[in-house]
């Protein structure tokens, strides 16, 4: 038997391939994970449980106290169901991106620079998580009791406003997981980070923004614009006074702004992989 | 003494991760910030529906329970990957005993975070905030038996979850579950009797209130539903349940190791 | 082939103070060093070449390593494989390479080897022809069809090594670079391993950069040895040569009936090892006849049992080299 001499495939892969390839390592993943997870259906049950006490925290309040900040039950629920949805989408895709320290402290990350691919794609593709639907779901949940409870005009354009509001969302939310994870070239142990970054901030945006003193509104608009997440576009869908935005076309901001945090991700996951390429990590 | 090893060990251990104790700082001020805003917000909007507190007073609940939360430190990994490796028959086998040693960590974790974390951020929520809690010399004495006591459950909470990976792979579940319970039913934000009443109910029974609503509510001399005394009576007796869940859990899942061999 | 002129890598190191002060004064400030971890490296390897690349920990192997296969940029200096730079070209130079690390697999570890293979097929772009015939080579020389269906996860070191093996070379690349390959594994699965990566670079002319720490793969595989200590080449050439130049000799063993207690020989024996009262080992010069052992033993009136000769122990000389290298 003989090894055939073949001769090492030079040429890069089509972009269709590459895709394709993509996506192969993508459901692979999902499938590894889902034989991981014990007991799968037992653990989304208690994320359920989880975000299930979240809300009631805010329900409670909101019981109590009619308004937060002159924004009903069914509003606040609107604003929570935008950001629920953004975030299973970004917990879909980008969950991988979360362990990225690890695959930098134990030598994945070097595999994935010997290989002919992206090693920024090679992290995304090998962390799909398919519990991202269960936000989704809890999403479109809170969606539906939101509508129930108050008045919101759909129609076919709101209907296209609305998703473009949920993708530039996740966007926002993505772009700022890739940032946080190229950190992780330059700094051993980003776990808090991440936690703070990821997880923590998101608590502002289960409440109405106008709570908040006007360094943190400007914070949240300027600096780390998670506002337009559900905050602003909420402002379209309910017909709410503009009189905390900084602007009435803060809006429509999010998808606009979801593509250039996306586009700064990117460039600054670039630099951070050249930094690591010379200080080794 | 080994154990004050143990306790320092921790607390250096703590230090070495800078950034991390940056960002568990913001993150903490994170949520005082949070609540205090929603509080102001509230309090102005719909004073009726404050009860027996008032605005300054809800602030300051949200800012003394964040800082009690916050200086309850814990290394939660360190039991479950041990029982998780089998590491732990290495503890079992050293010369000290390893409940002890779990506590003297907790105890060094939790030293560091009251004088890393809870007391600049009690000062800089003072400055900021301008609010003065409500708390008087007596209403001091009589927290610290209290915070010693929710201190001790939040301990064996962690470790009972912790020992349950003798029996379960995943413990990650429960800690999720333990945190949704927390979250909803300690008053870790949202002072209990604000709650529905059917709720309070309910929650009453559970030992959570005891972990931050009650020394709280102590510290800053809001009257509860109880004598002092009643109050003590009922954490030794929470104390009692919890502890005797949670080593029966640890116990019975070390033997359970000794007969499978680890 | 590849082609290293000049190379070098320079890191910065933080310093932390011991202590509680200590940590506590590192949460604002700590000091910054310089480390040289290659310092001004050449080398070239034609094709088909096994090169040894043998250094102790921290003398900067897997560093140099990191730089040929373009995880790491070199401060300063130049690399080139087959005409490309590692570091610049990454994505085109890693279809011409394969690379084993030892101790960090490139399966998907939760999926079937047989499904790893597949998603490399795609990612390599193998011909399907090509892939089936290197499959059956495998097959054979490895017995990887034992385990080819099971979790990565689930395999056993030697099973989970020559998977590794065999993944890295299925795109047929010209280079292989195998960083230990043989670590942790048992004598049996290390000969096979040996044998294997013998017979890649003899038959089909892969050439081979490999760096371990088991002298016995070096000896077994290598024709050329590169020598790096403290970031500098100091030795490369080959083996035979090497010995000669440490004077690193053949080793005699022998039993003597009767026990002794010190051993006196002239020279230029010496004695290398006294296993036992009653075995010796003793280093003589690779030429040297034995003649003039024995004539010396039998005038003290030893009376030898059994008396081998074997070839020069590498290890030993290399022991040496750093020894000497360590006084400078």
């Amino acid at each position: 038997m003989e090894l055939t001499k073949g001769k090492p495939n030079l040429l890069e892969n089509t972009f269709a391939e590459t895709l394709y390839i993509y996506l192969r390592i993508a459901t692979a993943s999902i499938k590894s994970r889902m034989e991981y997870r014990a007991s799968f259906v037992i653990f989304l049950f208690t994320l359920l449980t989880f975000y299930a006490a979240q809300i009631s925290t805010i329900g409670i309040v909101i019981t109590r106290f009619k308004t937060i900040g002159g924004w009903s039950m069914g509003e606040m629920a609107f604003l929570y169901s935008l950001l629920i949805l953004s975030q299973g989408i970004v917990t879909f895709i980008f969950s991988g991106i979360l362990d990225f320290s690890t695959y930098v402290r134990d030598g994945t990350f070097d595999r994935f620079l010997v290989r002919p691919l992206s090693p920024l794609s090679q992290v995304i593709m090998g962390g799909f998580e398919i519990t991202g639907f269960a936000h989704i779901i809890l999403g479109f949940l809170t969606f539906v009791m939101a509508n129930s409870l108050i008045e919101v005009h759909w129609n076919f354009i709101n209907g296209v406003v609305f998703l473009a509001v949920v993708v530039g969302g996740a966007l926002i939310l993505g772009s700022i997981r890739i940032i946080i994870a190229a950190i992780a070239f330059y700094a051993v142990n980003t776990n808090s980070l991440v936690h703070l970054f990821v997880f923590s901030s998101r608590e502002f945006l289960l409440y109405p923004l106008n709570i908040y003193s006007g360094g943190l509104k400007f914070l949240l608009t300027f600096i780390v614009p998670l506002a337009f997440i559900n905050f602003y576009p909420a402002h379209y869908f309910l017909n709410k006074s503009g009189e905390n935005l900084f602007h009435p076309m803060f809006v429509f901001g999010t998808l606009p702004i979801g593509i250039v945090m996306m586009l700064f991700a990117l460039w600054f996951w670039k630099k951070g992989q050249n930094a690591y390429e010379s200080a080794g990590g | 003494m080994t154990y004050l090893k143990f306790i320092s060990k921790a607390f250096q251990r703590s230090i070495a991760y800078k950034l991390e104790y940056y960002t568990g700082l913001m993150n903490a001020f994170l949520y005082i910030f949070i609540f205090t805003s929603v509080w102001q917000t509230v309090a102005k909007e719909s004073p009726g529906a404050l009860g027996t507190w008032s605005g300054e007073t809800l602030v300051s609940y949200a800012i003394l329970s964040t800082l009690i939360k916050v200086s309850f430190g814990r290394n939660e990994s360190l039991l479950t990957n041990k029982i998780k490796t089998g590491d732990i028959v290495y503890d079992i086998l050293k010369p000290y005993n390893f409940v002890m040693m779990y506590f003297a960590d907790s105890f060094g974790v939790s030293l560091f975070q009251l004088f890393a974390r809870a007391i600049p951020l009690l000062i800089f929520s003072l400055l900021f905030f301008g609010v003065i809690p409500s708390v008087t010399t007596i209403s001091l004495l009589q927290f610290i038996p209290v915070y010693i006591m929710s201190f001790l459950l939040f301990i064996m909470f962690g470790f009972m979850i912790s020992s349950l990976a003798f029996f379960f792979t995943e413990v990650f579940s429960f800690m999720i579950l333990y945190s949704a319970l927390v979250t909803l039913m300690s008053g870790s934000v949202i002072p209990l009797n604000l709650f529905p009443d059917y709720l309070v109910k309910i929650i009453a029974w559970s030992p959570f209130p005891y972990l931050y609503y009650y020394p709280t509510t102590v510290l800053i001399g809001t009257p509860i539903q109880m004598e002092y005394s009643e109050l003590i009576l009922r954490y030794f007796l929470e104390l009692l349940i919890v502890g005797t869940i949670t080593f029966t859990i640890y116990f019975s899942g070390k033997r359970k190791l000794e007969f499978a061999g680890g | 082939m590849i082609e290293v002129k000049n190379l070098s890598k320079h890191f910065k190191i933080k310093k932390r103070k011991p202590g509680i002060l200590g940590s506590i004064v590192s949460l604002v400030h700590s000091e910054v060093e310089y480390l040289k971890a290659v310092d001004d490296i050449s080398f070239s390897i034609k094709p088909g070449e096994l090169v040894g690349y043998i250094g102790q920990n921290g003398a900067g192997k897997s560093t140099t390593i990191k730089m040929l296969t373009g995880i790491l940029t070199p401060t300063s200096g130049q690399i080139t494989v087959n005409g490309l730079d590692p570091s610049r070209d990454r994505k085109f130079n890693a279809r011409q390479i394969g690379v084993v690390f030892g101790q960090r697999s490139q399966l998907w570890m939760d999926l079937p080897v047989e499904e790893s293979f597949d998603l490399l097929r795609s990612i390599y772009k193998i011909d399907s022809k090509v892939y089936k015939q290197k499959l059956d080579f495998f097959f054979e020389l490895l017995g990887l069809d034992e385990f080819f269906n099971q979790q990565a996860r689930k395999l056993s070191l030697g099973q989970r090594m020559k998977a590794d093996l065999a993944a890295s070379l299925l795109h047929s690349p010209s280079v292989l670079f195998l960083d230990e390959p043989t670590i942790g594994l048992d004598l049996l699965v290390k000969e096979k391993v040996r044998e294997f990566i013998r017979k890649i670079n003899t038959e089909e002319k892969v050439t081979i950069i490999l760096t371990t720490h088991d002298i016995q793969d070096i000896e077994f595989l290598a024709q050329r040895i590169i020598i790096i200590e403290k970031g500098k080449k100091e030795y490369d050439g080959d083996i035979a040569n090497f010995n000669k130049l440490l004077g690193n000799d053949s080793i005699v063993t022998i039993h003597f009936v009767n026990p002794i207690k010190k051993l006196e020989l002239p020279k230029p024996f010496e004695i290398k090892e006294k296993i036992s009262d009653q075995q010796y080992s003793l280093n003589i010069p690779d030429n040297e006849p034995l003649s003039g052992l024995l004539e010396a033993l039998q005038k003290q009136g030893l009376q030898i049992q059994e008396i081998n000769r074997h070839k020069p122990d590498l290890g030993f000389a290399v022991k040496k080299m750093y020894a000497k290298t360590g006084e400078v």
